[in-house]
């Protein structure tokens, strides 16, 4: 688990790594320890299997609220709550 | 409550890309703390923030479907200033910026004040610095006005076309249960019915998602407005939508102006 994350995070911050082409990915990944079929998930931009694998099950984004004036529940929207507040 | 107690709340930023964002103080931030609560969209980010901590509370559990989300925001409150209450150093970790479209933490940092604790932000890449990166636009040139999609939907609101105009959200768009995490061509028709209000149904629009992993390309998927239906959005995309005339000058002002010369 360790070595791919890390992996990930390694290229997330190398410029290299980012911008360089398949063959430099492939060579760096073939001199870390990333198990070979993570490897492959990578060079083939498959993060399906990265994640079935890694970090199953449903994750949610949506971490802003915009219920419609007449169902709300007496609570004033956050920004307007924050807005009064400062 | 005059005096700060012990116990604090800093919410940071993620960014949106793993490992090319987190700035060195959001990292100090996660690895100072007591306990670290994060609430990312993709589960190999998540990993990532639990390598940085041994104390890492995934807020996750909070969501469900068909849960309202505002309550899934409450809990997410709740359970961060009950750590703050019990005096720990909080750390609250969110993918991109945490005060950008995340309610959580600006409600949590409002609260903690209130009761007289510490607490601050710290920025991170959002989104929306993204898109400006990818789609090649400077809201400098002729401006960018941005709304959140089902807001924009319920509302009148004033859009001036000549202006780059971005809907966050839109893969949730026209939901008013407050419970949903997806939307649909019925209501994705709902929301080209109000732009067209603004735009020819012909005007290409841009489908913009950034990207979570290093080895992604972010989502640039350009159509007809009319086309907005029959595509398939995510939690993470956004509908960005150039500008579909030029700015139109206003002579009053322009004369106006050169009336008073040039002055030094």
């Amino acid at each position: 688990m360790s070595n791919i994350i890390d992996f990930l995070a390694h290229m997330g911050a190398s410029a290299t790594l980012r911008t360089s082409g398949k063959a430099d990915l492939a060579s760096e990944l073939a001199a870390s320890d990333v198990e070979p079929a993570l490897a492959a998930a990578i060079l083939a931009g498959d993060e399906a299997t990265l994640r079935d694998r890694l970090a199953p099950g449903k994750f949610f984004g949506i971490q802003l609220d915009e219920v419609p004036e007449e169902e709300d529940d007496g609570d004033e929207e956050s920004s307007v709550r924050f807005a009064r507040r400062a | 409550m005059t005096e700060t107690t012990r116990g604090s709340l800093a919410c940071v930023g993620l960014g949106m890309t793993l490992g090319s964002h987190l700035t060195p103080l959001a990292r100090s931030h996660i690895e100072s703390a007591d306990v670290v609560f994060v609430a990312v969209s993709d589960g190999l980010v998540e990993q990532w923030v639990r390598q940085m901590h041994a104390d890492v509370r995934s807020l996750q559990g909070f969501y469900a479907d068909d849960k309202p989300r505002r309550a899934t925001y409450r809990d997410m409150v709740d359970a961060m200033l009950a750590e703050v209450r019990a005096g720990r150093n909080v750390c609250g970790v969110f993918y991109g910026h945490p005060g950008v479209f995340a309610q959580a933490p600006h409600e949590a940092i409002a609260r903690a004040r209130e009761e007289g604790y510490t607490a601050r932000m710290e920025p991170g890449v959002s989104s929306e610095d993204c898109l400006y990166a990818d789609l090649g636009v400077d809201p400098g040139r002729v401006g960018c006005q941005h709304f959140e999609a089902t807001q924009f939907m319920l509302n009148r609101r004033t859009v001036d076309p000549s202006a780059w105009l971005v809907l966050w959200q839109v893969g949730i768009a026209g939901d008013l249960s407050g419970g949903r995490f997806e939307t649909d061509a019925s209501r994705l028709a709902v929301l080209v019915e109000v732009l067209a209000r603004h735009y020819p149904v012909t005007h290409e629009v841009v489908v913009y998602r950034a990207a979570t992993l290093p080895f992604q390309e972010p989502r640039i998927e350009r159509l007809s407005l009319a086309d907005l239906p029959r595509v398939a959005l995510g939690m993470s995309d956004t509908l960005a939508i150039p500008p579909s005339r030029a700015l139109e000058p206003d002579p009053t002002v322009r004369e106006r102006l050169a009336a008073l010369g040039i002055r030094t």
